[in-house]
Order: structure tokens, then sequence, then C-alpha cells
């Protein structure tokens, strides 16, 4: 039975385990491959015995309930450790090799299933109809053989499955027979895992000692020859190195030699003519000594010759000279046997081309080296951090500049392989050294770039680039400047060479010496020259910022450095800058253009707030101008700004001069004076042009009589020329006859200097009034004005008046103007008075004037004008201490400031007429120096009181003046009357009445008793003064007597002046009282203080004089 | 789950083993009309188990090949027992573990002995050489000797 299986499944093939394994894996292959019998049943009959015996065995029963595979023997291990061997390695135990028994049961179960199946459903579906006949035959059981097809194949169907899984069933109860054991085995495999490691372990062993001996090898000292070196050393031999036996060859003779030499000479010649094809840089060559010397320029020398007569051997090479420098002095001896060797190869395979080709090539890398080294060499020198080099297998790339921000510049120099694109030149092509050139990353393709390529230099190279490259960078700065700039501009800007060095040179006029631009070569960066501030600034902006435009910053400079310069000289000047200036927008509209650099000023405090200095830089030079300021309200914390207004343009030179403007400080003044001057009269302009009075302005150029002036005082901006009527009328009431020439001419003087000789602390300006007279005017004071050394007025005899104003500095003087050409023509009347008069004129002036109006004694007043126009005149009389009209100073002067037109011809009268009077007073009052007994009290230039006290009979009188008119003429006469007589009850003492009652019958030639009172005239007054006061000294009473009445009657004066005044003054008194009752108000304060204060005071006067 | 011994695997082995001889047996002897139900016993049946399993694992208990494979297949899964694949190879070649097990104990034996042998060689390659270098190198002969001694040599 078995055997007939065998028999029929004798098909081959093995059974692999594993695969029927994947097989299970994959449930979907169910019926993938039929499954085939590998029985062996000889095998599976000792297989069948083995497990039996290993049964048997009976496998310890401790083994069959060890959960793990190696944890029980694990334990063991671990509690053997304490003294026995370490545990051993078990991690094999659980890497793939070690497989599941588990796992393959159930795969080998699952695999019989899925067989089992198939297998069915194979027999199923062959048909067993031939054995369907036999079952209604109703025959009974059998025994023959089943002859049926499809049964015998469907027994054998399932024999063959059944046979098949069996097998496999035995051999997995084999394998689980076998792990009855496996704990001890596992053991085993444990032990022989870590004796493979133990190998390993030897065999590194065993390689780290040869190794080690490897190394030691080095380690060595090989022993040192001594016997050799000795024998070597003693003899100069080496008696082991075998000698060859050579033969000297004889030495050749002079003559020999020369006679080969020459030989040789021909040969090479006919040789080089005839035969060889010569390159074409191997043109230039000579013969001499047994050798041709080819010479290539600017490369090598080689000498070669040859060693036989037949054309067809090769030349040889015998020595080679470099004509270039700097280079190694000579060959040394390896690179020249190095060379021979190249040489001679290329000679002999490719003749002279080869020869030069080779020696070429090597000439040009040769240089390039030079250069490199060079290159390197000047990395470590000045050229530090400066240029960077890059070799490259055969160029060399120099980078200038390196410290640049920005795009780089750069040479290469390599070797071009000479190819010309152009056939008509008919030299072959070689290689030769180039360069190319880059310049901010692009490359400059055309330029010339002349390098020596004879003597090699790097640096010289290095320098030329540079030059150039700074020459064109310059060139086009030039070019985009002069592209900002008009064409008329007075900027100039050129490039010029200045001892190798490329230098753009900006000019403008003002600029002391021009701005130089240079480029400095080593590093790059811009240096501009003469240092400044300005100049500074730009050229740290130029160097770090190099995507910016240069050009645009480089225009400003000058303007920058000149309004530095400006600065500077200002500063000098003591300008000061403007402060406070708030920020406007219009700048542009007000000074009509485009302000680039812009500075303010204010030259002097005369300036004051409103009147600054500007100046605006330009490439078309500085332009001046006045600037008029306004307070503006700003957002800044402090408040208050200013801005500018208005400008005017100042010219700082006459026209024509302009080329010699600078910024020095005689411009700059210059420029403020004429600024003063432009602002002086444009402000006066304005104002007349506010009254309505005509003018004209004109600019007035220095004219050739006035060389003598000062350089100072040569400029004459403008003049104004103003209606004389109008101006002068604007003040007159009444009728007014002009004078003068209708056009006046005013001309502007600048700041009036201090006796220090600076304008600059004076807040004043001086202006020149010129007038002509009309025929006739004025000739008395011109006269006298000759010689009072006068400096405001000045006439000459032509009718030419001039007036000097000095005002302060941008305030209009129209006002003045009008009271000073009023004070003139006053001057003029007073000087026609004194003449009329017979005084004699000291001094006129227009703020003073002094006249002699008594010779025996002399006797003067001094008259000062005001200065202004409000002020009051005041007068001094001389001499100093007895004057007679000093006690009347007061009242003079307050009369002759209240009257007007007449004025000073009235107080010319009152003088003379006093003068008797007064000078009698003073007589009087001197007979009794120590007792009071006289007080003169004067109540006004024309009335006085003269009071008698004790012991005096207490008496009053009165002197006064008055007016009397005889037809035609007026005459003025003084009165003295006895002040009681007017006042009832007040009686003088009987005696004396009588007395007064006699002097007034009694009459003289310069005087006359009217009965109550004497008339007199100027003479006369005083020779009746005298009179009564001798009578009223008759009377002398003795002392004790009561003087009760003297205070009241010193009350009583003051009360009853204004009634007596009233009464008596009248016409007489003349138009001084009239003045004086025109404005009783007005003076009334001042008239009391002053009419109390004489009263009081006249004692100390009287003990002072 | 408690493990599953190789014992219960066994009997279930031995079982299939048995159902599938029975197979065969039958298979040959087969007629069809005879004895149809001897071979459903062994086969048909099984078919039956499957489907109906509770009410023939009643009737026939642990007897037929499906219901062993099952059984089978349900013990293993508990197994623990790993054995080395060289020895599935050698059993998948139809050969006798024992022999494999029996040449794995020889071959570590070898091993052993040429373990012993190099030990032996290497302790005295480690004397010489220290004493050698000891001569050689007189400066590090300390060193040189506590080295040796500290791995077990015993150098002077």
């Amino acid at each position: 039975m078995p055997g007939r299986l065998m028999d029929e499944d004798a098909a081959p093939g093995s059974l692999d385990l594993k695969k029927d394994r994947s097989q299970a894996q994959g449930a979907s292959h169910q019926q993938a491959l039929p499954v085939k019998s590998p029985a062996d049943t000889q095998v599976n009959g000792t297989t069948r015995d083995g497990p039996n015996g290993v049964l048997t065995n009976g496998a310890s029963s401790e083994q069959t309930h060890t959960t793990g595979n190696g944890e029980p023997s694990n334990m063991a291990v671990a509690t053997s450790s304490a003294e026995g061997p370490p545990p051993l390695d078990q991690s094999w135990r659980s890497r793939e090799q070690n497989k599941s028994l588990g796992l393959l049961m159930n795969r080998v179960a699952q695999q019989c299933y899925f067989d089992l199946n198939k297998t069915l459903d194979d027999m199923s579906a062959i048909p067993t109809a031939p054995s369907q006949p036999q079952l209604p035959n109703g025959v009974g059981p059998h025994t023959g053989p089943d002859t049926s097809e499809p049964s015998v194949k469907k027994k054998r169907m399932i024999m063959d499955f059944a046979n098949d899984q069996r097998d496999r069933f035995i051999k997995t109860l084999v394998l689980s027979d076998w792990s009855r054991n496996e704990e001890e085995k596992a053991r085993m495999i444990d032990v022989k895992v870590w004796l493979d490691k133990q190998t390993a372990l030897y065999r590194q062993a065993e390689d780290a000692v040869a190794r080690a001996k490897m190394n030691m090898q080095q380690a060595k000292v090989p022993n040192p020859n001594i016997e050799g070196a000795m024998e070597v050393l003693a003899t100069g031999k080496a008696s082991w190195v075998p000698d060859l036996g050579y033969i000297r060859p004889k030495k050749l003779s002079a003559k020999q030699l020369l006679k080969t030499m020459r030989d040789m000479n021909v040969i090479l010649g006919t040789r080089l003519s005839l035969h060889e094809d010569l390159p074409f840089y191997f043109r230039d060559y000579s013969i001499a000594d047994g050798r041709v010397t080819f010479m290539v320029k600017d490369e090598f020398e080689v000498d070669l010759s040859v060693a036989d007569e037949d054309p067809a051997t090769q030349l040889y090479f015998i020595d080679i000279r470099l004509s270039f420098e700097p280079t190694t002095p000579v060959l040394d001896d390896r690179i020249r046997g190095f060379l021979e060797g190249k040489i001679n190869v290329q000679l002999a395979s490719k003749g002279l081309q080869g020869c030069y080709d080779f020696l070429h090539n090597f000439v040009l890398t040769h240089k390039l080296t030079i250069l490199q080294d060079q290159a390197t060499e000047l990395t470590r020198g000045k050229w530090f951090d400066c240029i960077k080099i890059e070799k490259l297998r055969r160029s060399l790339v120099v980078q200038y500049w390196a410290g640049l921000p920005g795009p780089k510049s750069w040479i290469e120099i390599g070797i071009s392989s000479g190819k010309q694109t152009t056939t008509s030149i008919r030299r072959p092509a070689t290689p030769h050294i180039s360069v190319r050139w880059f310049q901010r990353s692009v490359e400059i393709k055309g330029e010339k770039l002349e390098f020596d390529w004879q003597q090699l230099d790097v640096e010289k190279c290095l320098m030329h680039v540079i030059e150039r490259h700074t020459a064109s960078i310059l060139d086009d700065l030039r070019t985009r400047i002069c592209a900002l700039v008009p064409a008329d501009a007075p900027f100039k800007a050129k490039v010029s060479d200045a001892g190798g060095c490329q230098v753009l040179s900006l000019s403008l006029p003002s600029l002391r010496q021009p701005i130089e631009v240079r480029i400095e070569p080593v590093t790059g960066q811009y240096s501009i020259t003469p240092p400044s501030t300005a100049s500074l600034n730009i050229e740290r902006r130029l160097n770090n910022h190099p995507t910016a435009d240069p050009a645009r910053w480089l225009a400003g400079l000058p303007c920058a450095v000149v309004q530095d310069q400006v600065f500077k000289q200002a500063d000098l000047l003591r300008w000061s800058p403007v402060k406070h200036l708030v920020r406007q927008d219009n700048l542009t509209a007000v000074f009509g253009e485009k302000l680039q650099h812009f500075s303010i000023f204010t030259p002097s405090r005369a300036w004051s707030d409103d009147w600054a200095l500007a100046v605006t830089f330009s490439l078309q030079g500085e332009k001046w101008w006045a600037a008029e300021l306004e307070e503006r309200r700003s957002e800044l914390p402090n408040g208050t700004g200013r801005i500018i207004k208005k400008v005017t343009p100042v010219d700082p030179a006459p026209d024509g001069q302009r080329k010699d403007i600078s910024t020095s400080r005689d411009t700059l003044s210059q420029v403020a004076r004429r600024a003063v001057g432009d602002v002086a009269v444009s402000t006066l302009s304005a104002q007349l042009k506010g009254e309505h009075i005509p003018h004209s302005m004109q600019k007035v150029f220095p004219q050739g009589d006035c060389e003598g002036v000062e350089r100072h005082d040569r400029i004459f901006p403008t003049a104004l020329f103003i209606s004389f009527s109008k101006l002068r009328k604007g003040m007159q009431r009444g009728k007014w006859k002009p004078w003068a020439h209708e056009a006046v001419r005013l001309s502007h003087h600048g700041l009036v200097h201090d006796a220090r000789g600076e304008g600059v602390g004076s807040k004043q300006v001086r202006h020149d009034l010129r007038l002509s007279l009309d025929p006739g005017k004025f000739k008395e004071l011109h006269k006298h004005i000759q010689n009072s050394g006068e400096r405001d007025l000045a006439l000459n005899p032509h009718g030419g008046v001039a007036l000097k104003f000095i005002t302060p500095f941008g305030q209009p003087f129209i006002k003045k103007m009008r009271q000073r050409l009023q004070t003139v023509e006053q001057l003029d009347q007073c000087a026609n008075i004194l003449k009329q008069r017979h005084f004699v004129c000291g001094h006129l002036s227009l703020s003073r004037l002094q006249f002699t109006y008594h010779t025996t004694p002399e006797l003067s007043v001094e008259m000062t004008f005001p200065t202004e126009a409000e002020g009051i005149t005041t007068l001094k009389f001389h001499p100093h201490d007895n004057n007679p009209h000093r006690r009347v100073k007061v009242m003079m002067e307050q009369a002759f400031n209240a009257t007007d037109s007449k004025a000073f011809d009235i107080f010319t009268h009152t003088l003379s007429l006093t003068l008797p009077v007064l000078q009698t007073f003073n007589r009087l009052e001197a007979k009794d120096p120590v007792c009071r007994v006289i007080a003169i009290h004067p109540r006004n230039t024309t009335w006085y009181s003269i009071a008698y006290h004790p012991p005096l009979p207490r008496c009053t009188f009165t002197l006064r003046t008055r007016i009397r008119r005889e037809g035609e003429d007026t005459s003025v006469k003084w009165i003295i009357e006895d002040f009681h007589s007017s006042i009832k009850g007040q009686n003088l003492p009987e005696e004396l009445n009588t007395a007064m009652q006699e002097l007034y019958k009694e009459s003289a030639e310069h005087w006359e008793g009217m009965g109550s009172a004497i008339v007199a005239d100027a003479q006369g007054a005083a020779e009746a003064l005298e009179k009564l006061d001798g009578i009223v000294r008759r009377f002398e009473s003795v002392p004790g007597q009561p003087q009760a009445a003297e205070s009241t009657q010193q009350q009583q004066q003051p009360t009853d002046l204004p009634k007596g005044t009233s009464q008596s003054n009248g016409q007489a008194s003349g138009q001084a009282n009239g003045q004086a009752r025109q404005n009783p108000k007005q003076s009334k304060p001042s008239t009391s203080s002053k009419s109390s204060k004489p009263v009081k005071q006249e004692p100390d006067l009287i003990m002072l004089d | 789950m408690a493990a599953a011994t190789l014992d219960d695997v066994d009997t279930h082995l031995r079982a299939i083993i048995s159902n599938l001889y029975n197979l065969i047996v039958q298979a040959h002897n087969y007629q069809p009309p005879s004895q149809p139900r001897a071979f459903t016993a062994e086969v048909y049946a099984t078919s039956l188990n499957i489907f109906w399993p509770e009410r023939k694992s009643n009737k026939l208990p642990r007897k037929e090949l499906i219901n062993n494979l099952v059984s089978l297949t349900k013990t293993s899964r508990r197994l623990p027992t790993h054995i080395p694949i060289e020895l599935i190879e050698y059993v998948e070649s139809t050969r006798n573990p024992d022999i494999y097990t029996r040449e794995f104990v020889e071959l570590v034996m070898k091993y052993n002995q040429q373990q012993k042998g190099r030990m032996e060689a290497f302790a005295s390659f480690r004397d010489i050489l220290a004493e050698q270098m000891m001569v050689g190198i007189p400066e590090i002969k300390d060193d040189v000797r506590r080295v040796a001694n500290a791995s077990g040599g015993n150098v002077a």
C-alpha cells in the first residue's frame, strides 16, 4: 500500500515547509498550488522512531511547563552567577532565526485544512457517472478492485492529500519531540555564541598585535653605516661602487674647437636656411659659437645646436635665458634639467614649432606666476585689505578697492588664445597674456590698457588701471555736475592730472581755493580738500553710500563750503545768526528761487528784530538779501518765532565788479553796509509813500570827486529824490514859501561809526539831505555856519545845503527831517535878527546858538536847541556867576519855548530891554549883602516886584513893561509904581509916602514921574530904581520895630498877583504874556511851582552870588 | 490563558496523524456502495462538523480530522517553545534532529578546546612580551610589570 503510493507519487520536488507556510499565510491563495507529496517513507520511519525515542526519554516533566524559552535557564544562570562565570549573551534567542514552534504548528494545521478543502472541491468536480449504472443493479459489495476511472482518480487524490499532510504532521511531531529538551539545547547555543565571540576577539587581538608591530617599524632607527662612512671619508672612494672603467676623451685644442664651432655654425646656418621650417616667432635668430640663438622679444632666448650634419636629426637644447624682469637670475639645475628633457622631446617630435610652443607657454605661465607672487607681496604691504587676489589655474584676478561697498572692480590677467577674428593679419595665432577689466562688475571693453610685459610689475599695472578708473569716475562726475548747473553760472568743474593723480576741481568765484575731489588710489575712497566740516561730511557720505548720486552731493558742496566761509567771517564780524526762525514753507516763493543753502544773520544790534541779512548759496554764486522779518506764532515750545516776510536783493558790489567777489570780511561788511542803505531807503520810501510825498529812487555810483573819501564811505547804494515842498509842508500851517529847489536828494551813508571806529555797536545810521537854495537865501546863516564847525549842517557859497541825519536804523525819520528843516529856517531867522540887533553871534549851529548881547561887561547867552521834536530849548547865560539874566533864566526859557514863530525876536528884545533893570537889581542887592532888606521877585521876564523889609520901611514896588503905541512906532516902557497904591487901606509911612510922591513928580531924560508911577525906558528904569532905592533907604528905622505885616504881605503877594497882572498887564506885556494867557491851564502846574520857587529860593540865590 | 505544553500538542498531532492514516486506508479500500459511513466518519462528517460543530462534536468527540485540526490550532497558539530555524530546515530535509544535536555538541566542545588553547597561548605571549619589553625598554619596566600582573600574568 505505501509502496504503491510511493510508486505513484514518485514525482520529485521536496516540500519546503517555509513555502507552504507562506502559502498558508495568504488565505486567498488556497488553490494556488497542488500539494505534492514528499513522501519518503524510509525517513518517515526513522523519524517516527526518533521522536518516539525522545518521547520515551521522558524529557523531564519540569520542562513541559516552562513558560518561556530561556527564562528558567536565565534564572538558573543568574543564581549561579555568584560563584560561577558571568551570564552568557542570550540575545540570539529573540532574533529572527529562533522560530516559535506554536506558530509553526498553527500554520501547518491551517495549511492542512485549506488543502483538504481544495482536494474535496477537486473531487466533486469529477463526475462519477460511470459508476451510476451499478447502483440500480442491486449487486452486493464486491471485493474486486475498483475499476471505475473517476473513482480511482478520486481515491488517489484523497490519498495523496492524506499522505502529504501526514508527512508534515509527523515532521512537526519530530520537532515537538526535539523541543522537549529545548532548554538545554538553547543553553548549548548560548555557549557556542559566546565562543564565537571569543574567537572573533582573538582574531582582533592578533590583528592589533600585528598592526602594532608594523607601526613599530617607523620607530626603529636604522643602524648607521659607520664602516662605509669611514671608508669614504678616509679614502675618498667607495670601493663597493663598481668602476666602469671608461677612458676620457682627448681634449680638443683651441684650434680644433674653433674649427668645430665654425663647422657647426655652417651646418646650423645651412640647416636653418634650407631645411628647417622656422616658426613665425623664431624668425629672429643668430648663429654663433656653434649654436643658434632664437630670440623672442620680451620672453626668452633659447640656444639650440645640432649633433649631426644630417638635417633630419633633431636639434638639441643648450641654454635658455628669460628676457623679462624681474626673474630668477639663473635657472637652477633642476629646472634646467627639467626643461632640457622636455625641450629635447619637443624638438625631437615636433621640431622648432614644438620647441617654441612649449617655451612660449612656459614663459607665459612663469610671468603669471611672477605676477601672482608680486600681488601676494602687495597684499602684505600698503595694499593690505584693499586688494583681493584670486589665483586660478592660469590666470590672476586682482580685485582692487576691496573695502568699498557695492559692486566689485577687478582685473583679470590671463592667457588668451590669440586667435584673431580677422583673417587679414598674417601672423599665426599664438597665446599671449591678456587683461580683462571690470569696473563695478561691468566689463570694460575697448579700453586699451598699457601694461608692460617686459618689466613685470603688478603694482604699476594696478596703478595704471586705477588711474584710468579714477579718471572715468571723475569725468563722469564732472559731466553730471555740469548738467545740474546752468551754463551761465560762474561755477567751474574740471578734471586735471596733478602729479599722477586725477583731480576733479570745483571752483566758484567766491571760493578762495577750488574744492578738489580725489579718489584715493589704494582704497578707492573719495577725499576732498581743503578740509572743512561740509567736505568731511560729504566725503563720509560718498564713501558710505555707493548707490547714492555723488554728483548731486558734490554739486552742493561748494555752496556748503562758501556758506561755511561766510559763516566764519560773519562770526569774526560778530554777526549773529537769526534765532527763533520758524520753519516756513514758502521760502522758494519769497526768494524767487529754489534754496539749498541759506543763512540769515543779524549783522549788528542796529538791525533790530525786524531786519536781517540773508544769503543764499548756489552754484551761480551767492546772493545777498535784506530780509524783513515778521513775528509769527509757532507750534514750538518757546511760543513765537519769526518768519521772513519779504526779501530784497542786495548787490554785494556795484555792477561790473563781480569778478573779485569773495567771502572776505571786507565783502561781508560792504554787503552789510549796502544792505543797511537799502533797508533804510526802502523804509523811508515806504513811509513817504504812506504820506503821499512824491519821491523817486536812484542808484548812485561813486563819482570821481569822492576819491578822497574813505573807502568805507564809498558806497552810495541808492538815493532818494524827494519833493521838497511836500516834505516841508507836512508840518507847516499857513503860509510858507519854499526856499529851496523842489528836488531834494537824500543819500545814505551807512552806520555811524563810534569813536572806537567800529560800526558794530551803534544803532544809528547816517543820511545826508542835500538841497539847493533859491538864490539869495540863507546868506546870514551861511556866514555863521561856516565857522561854527557845525557838523550836521553845511552850506556852500553856491547855495547848496547839506543836512546830516543820524537816526536809528530801520526806522523812518520824516518827522525829524521836517523838524530839522524847520530848525534851519529858524536859524536863518535868528541870524538875521542878531544882525539887526547888532548882537555878536558866537556860535551858530543846529543844536546851539551863542551870542553876545552886551559888551562891557561881556554878557552872552547860549541856547541849546532840542534834538527831539518835543524837547525844549535851554538857555545858559555867561558869565556864569554874575550874568544879571540868571535871575530870570527859567522864565525866559518858558517864555521862549511857549512862543513859536517870533520867539527869538522877542527873546532878543527882552534881553536888551531887561538888561539895565536887572543890572540895577544886582547893584541894589549888593548894597547890603548881610541884611536882607530888599527882596526882588521876578514875576515874569518883564514884571518884577521889589520889596523892602525892616529895618527899612516895609514897602513894595512893582516894575513892569507896557507897550506904548505912537502912530506907527511901538515902544516898550517900564512902569514903576508902588504896589500898595493900588490897594486900599495900606499906607506907607507918611514921610516915605511924601518922598515918593515927590519922586513921582520928578522927571529926567530917560524917565518921567507920572504922579503915582514912573514911566521909563530901559535906561531910565535903572536910574529911577536907583533913586527909589535911595529914598527908601533914608527911612531906615531902628531895629525892634514891629514887623507883623511882613508875613501877611508876603502871603498876599501871590494872591494879589493875578489880579494885578490882569489889570495892569494888558497889552503891554506883549505877546509873551498873551501867549502865557493862552494856555494858563496847561502851564499852571509848572508855572505855579516855578513861581513859588523863586520866591523861596531868592535868598539862596543871593547868598550864592 | 495558561501556556500549552508539548504533551497537549503532541496529543493533537498524533490524533491528526492517525486520522490521516485512516483516511488513506479507507480510501484505498473504498467501495462506493458498501462503506459510505466509515469514510464519512473520517472525512464527510468532519465537513459536517464544521457546519454544526456543537451538534457533531458531541456525537463524535475528538476523532475527526477537522476537529483535531481546530484543537491543534487553538492549543498551539499558547505554546511558548521556540526552536532554531536551522533545526526546522534539518527536519525539513528529513534528517534526524538528534544528529543535529550531537553535531552541535561536538562543535561546541571543539570550540571550547580551541578557546582554552588560545587563552594559554596568549597568556604565555603576554609574559614573553612583557619580559622582552622590560629588558628592551627599562624605563617602563614598572609599568609593564603592573600591566602584566593585572591581566593575570606572572612577571618578575
